[in-house]
């Protein structure tokens, strides 16, 4: 039987918990209960978790963080699953979502039909509308209603409650979890609410160490300091932590963000001030196949590889040269993965920190800049990708194409902050591309709306040292905010300061913090209004 | 073969390129035409890649995002529906 | 542009011969004498653990971001840098009865015992020759988690200038 699953790490120990099994399409399955459906079914070799709404393309794991929702399934009777953020049970059934279009998409295809014209058939008359729709959900793949009620019903299905506190956080990555302390030790009663089970955000795959000054986080596992964070919000009493749920919208009016957490249940939170530390969405690129399984974003194969234990190939490629793809190919090569190489257009430099590179290329991984991909290989799942070079101009060079061999495409070509709860609170948006993206005007103190803070990378793509500085200082400034001073906090805001500009004074940030400057106000209620 | 821009609507890089030849050449009605950024992820993957292909089309910068409403992650009705409901 | 050559930073490694010119690697007749600490990080990198870590004082940081300098004289070869080093640029070198010896951090498996043959990889990672581990130790300082610290024997002392990482073959004496 396949198990793609690692057992010997130099750095890791995977506790898997207890091994259960699960059925895909009726076929039994080792799975382990710290497993989410799709980490077990890739570990048994399953690559095509869907087919694509409108060319039935096979689709993959991809992000594996419940946000690209093409790891769709049917679990335990429940159609459109996202199988990546749902933990493994005993027993359960999975079923992949085959129906009608199988067989007559090769001919809807030929019509080619627009795909907002696809997607909009049939919807009128009202009277064929009905019987219309059901064949349209059937020919889109998304799975047949459950043919009656559950039994027995999910429990808690759609319960609801209502909090108030003074300061919510929504993210807990460094940036959150070092506000939620600062605030928390000084008495604020804080709620900080993540989307994963577990705090830390990506700090939980980051096996290397970081650097920064010795007295933050440097020298540092990533995993080790999110230990440690999550410890100390542990003797926090005035902290409540709640997991497995995200923020759902933001309602001015009300002055209420809505959360959703396991099972359909909501949470309305009404707090004095907010602090959104969402982090990044991964950047990708297009070329041709770029949706085949076997391509994923640098954040997926480092939760497979770091927190599942998973190997997601046998040899792949990186695509990228910033610290994200150095790091995750380094990862790579300590799972005892081989990876072809490392492929990016830089022309100027190797975007990430020298010394990654150096660390890599030592193993035998080469790093190739002025290279970019074509296309990967491959019908069902990758099997190598078609390279080639690069002109100053980023044209291809003419016959400069050549084939690698590889079963996986990582995508690391970097980050963009997050900017959808960031806008629910009407900031004033600029685009950054130094910065990464789309990132709100803000003060001095991290406020960029009326009640509303920032930290960490959904404000400026950094490192996640930078990230716990930034949530430290945003966290002492809601505590300021919420008339609580002292000298000891004013103290401690120089000290982040002072960390924050040493961390940021090498030439790797000098065009990030003419950017800072340009995106920091005095008055951020001026700007706003 | 296929350059997939929106992996939720299954919208590719020539049906952006299409839709810009035809006129619709500033984000908000791209949006409309070709369904990006409305699928079930909500634009974390395509808006990015979309607006690359626009400024490289059009020669002119995108400066702003679309317009954001909530919810920004998707919620059963049911569940919305109970969360607003008002309280007897 | 063709192949005109690569810079560095556009490589990814430095040569020996940068590494010369940047004055990071110590005078050969101080190789000669003790095990030596050598700090390829050339670049300026907000990081500081090497500097803190040294008992004796012989790093220096001019600033956070300043790359580090290695007071030849008072480095006693001690290892602590190697392994507390986040961008594993830190290495030991030492040529001693016409043997090179070279000290480098491991994060890899399989986990490396004494007398263990290896393959040696010098910076871009083309293997160069064979070498013998010996004595490895596994550290954890400075927070660390702990990584093993390898010094490896090699017959030829000039390879001592190029080798930086190792392929474990096995425990074949």
């Amino acid at each position: 039987m396949v198990d793609w699953r690692i057992y010997e790490h130099p750095i890791l120990e995977f506790d898997r918990g207890e091994e259960v099994t699960i059925y895909l399409d009726g076929e039994p399955m080792k799975a382990f209960e710290s497993e989410t459906v799709a980490a077990a079914l890739y570990a048994n070799g399953l690559r095509e978790f869907s087919k694509s709404i409108k060319y039935r393309r096979p689709r993959g794991f991809f992000c594996a963080i419940g946000r690209c929702s093409t790891c769709m399934m049917e679990v335990d009777g429940v159609p459109n699953v996202r199988t990546c953020i749902v933990m493994v049970k005993a027993g359960m059934r999975i079923k992949r979502q085959k129906y009608l279009a199988e067989y007559l998409s090769p001919i809807l295809n030929l019509m080619k039909l627009p795909p907002q014209v696809y997607m909009r058939l049939m919807t009128r008359p009202g009277i064929i509308y009905k019987p219309a729709m059901m064949v349209m959900r059937q020919l889109t793949g998304l799975g047949a209603f459950p043919k009656k009620v559950l039994d027995p019903p999910p429990q808690n299905q759609g319960a609801q409650g209502e909090i108030s506190t003074e300061f919510l956080i929504v993210g807990g990555g460094p940036a959150g979890m070092q506000a939620a302390i600062e605030a928390g030790q000084r008495g604020i009663s804080v709620v900080i609410v993540d989307d994963k089970d577990r705090l830390g955000g990506q700090l939980v795959k980051q096996t290397h160490t970081f650097f920064s000054d010795i007295k933050y986080a440097a020298g540092k596992r990533g995993f080790k300091l999110g230990e440690e964070m999550i410890s100390q919000l542990d003797q926090l009493p005035n902290v409540r932590v709640i997991t497995e749920t995200s923020a759902v919208g933001y309602y001015p009016k009300e002055d209420i963000m809505l959360l959703k957490g396991p099972n359909n249940t909501t949470l309305k939170v009404n707090a004095k001030k907010y602090l959104v530390a969402t982090g990044a969405y991964e950047k990708t690129l297009v070329f041709e196949n770029n949706d085949l399984p076997g391509v994923y974003g640098a954040g997926g194969v480092q939760t497979l590889l770091n927190v599942f234990g998973i190997k997601p190939g046998n040899r792949g490629i990186l695509l990228g040269t910033g610290n994200v793809a150095l790091m995750v190919a380094y990862h790579l090569i300590q799972a005892g993965i081989e990876v072809a190489g490392v492929y990016a257009p830089s022309f100027r430099r190797v975007r990430g920190y020298f010394v990654h590179a150096a660390k890599i290329q030592r193993h035998g991984v080469p790093v190739v800049t002025r290279h970019t991909i074509v296309k990967a290989l491959g019908r069902k799942e990758v099997k190598g990708a078609i390279m080639t070079k690069l002109n100053t101009d980023y044209s291809h060079v003419p016959g400069s194409q050549f084939k690698v061999d590889c079963d996986f495409i990582c995508i690391g070509v970097g980050l963009n902050p997050a900017y959808d709860l960031v806008q629910l609170f009407n900031p004033k948006m600029v685009r950054s591309g130094v910065l990464g993206g789309f990132v709100p005007i803000r003060d001095k103190t991290y406020r960029f709306a009326e009640n509303a803070y920032i930290a960490g990378d959904c404000g400026s793509i950094e490192e996640a040292t930078t990230a716990v500085l930034e949530g430290g200082l945003a966290g002492l400034h809601v505590t300021e905010a919420l008339d609580i001073r002292s000298e000891e906090i004013s103290e401690k805001i120089t000290e982040y300061e002072h960390a924050l500009e040493e961390d940021r004074s090498s030439p790797f940030s000098a065009g990030l913090k003419t950017a800072m400057n340009e995106i920091t106000v005095d008055d951020i209620m001026e700007v706003l209004t | 073969m296929k350059k997939i821009v929106c992996r939720c609507h299954d919208v590719t890089e020539s049906d952006i390129e299409d839709a810009i030849d035809s006129g619709y050449d500033d984000f908000e009605s791209l949006k409309r035409i070709t369904g990006i950024t409305t699928g079930q992820c909500q634009g974390k993957t395509c808006m990015d890649l979309a607006r690359g292909i626009l400024e490289r089309k059009t020669g002119k910068p995108v400066t702003q995002t679309t317009r954001i409403r909530s919810p920004i992650d998707p919620i059963t009705l049911g569940s919305l529906v109970k969360s607003t409901a008002k309280k007897k | 542009m063709a192949d005109e050559e690569l810079k560095a930073v556009q490589r990814g490694y430095n040569t020996r011969e940068e590494l010369e010119e940047l004055n990071v690697l110590p005078p050969e007749e101080i190789v000669a004498s003790k095990r030596i600490a050598m700090i390829e990080c050339t670049e300026e990198i907000p990081c500081n653990p090497c500097a803190y870590i040294c008992r004796v004082d012989a790093i220096t940081k001019d600033s956070l971001s300043a790359p580090p300098i290695v007071d030849w004289e008072k480095c006693t070869g001690c290892t602590a840098c190697v392994a507390v080093c986040p961008g594993l640029s830190v290495f030991l070198q030492q040529i001693k009865d016409g043997k090179g010896y070279v000290t480098l951090p491991y994060e890899l498996l399989p986990a490396p015992k004494d007398g263990d043959r290896v393959e040696l990889q010098d910076r871009s990672g083309a293997v160069v020759g064979e070498g013998v581990i010996v004595k490895p130790t596994y550290q954890a300082r400075g927070d660390a988690y702990p990584r093993w610290v390898v010094t490896v024997e090699m017959d030829d002392p000039a390879l001592s200038y190029e080798v930086r990482s190792i392929r474990i073959l096995g425990d074949q004496k």
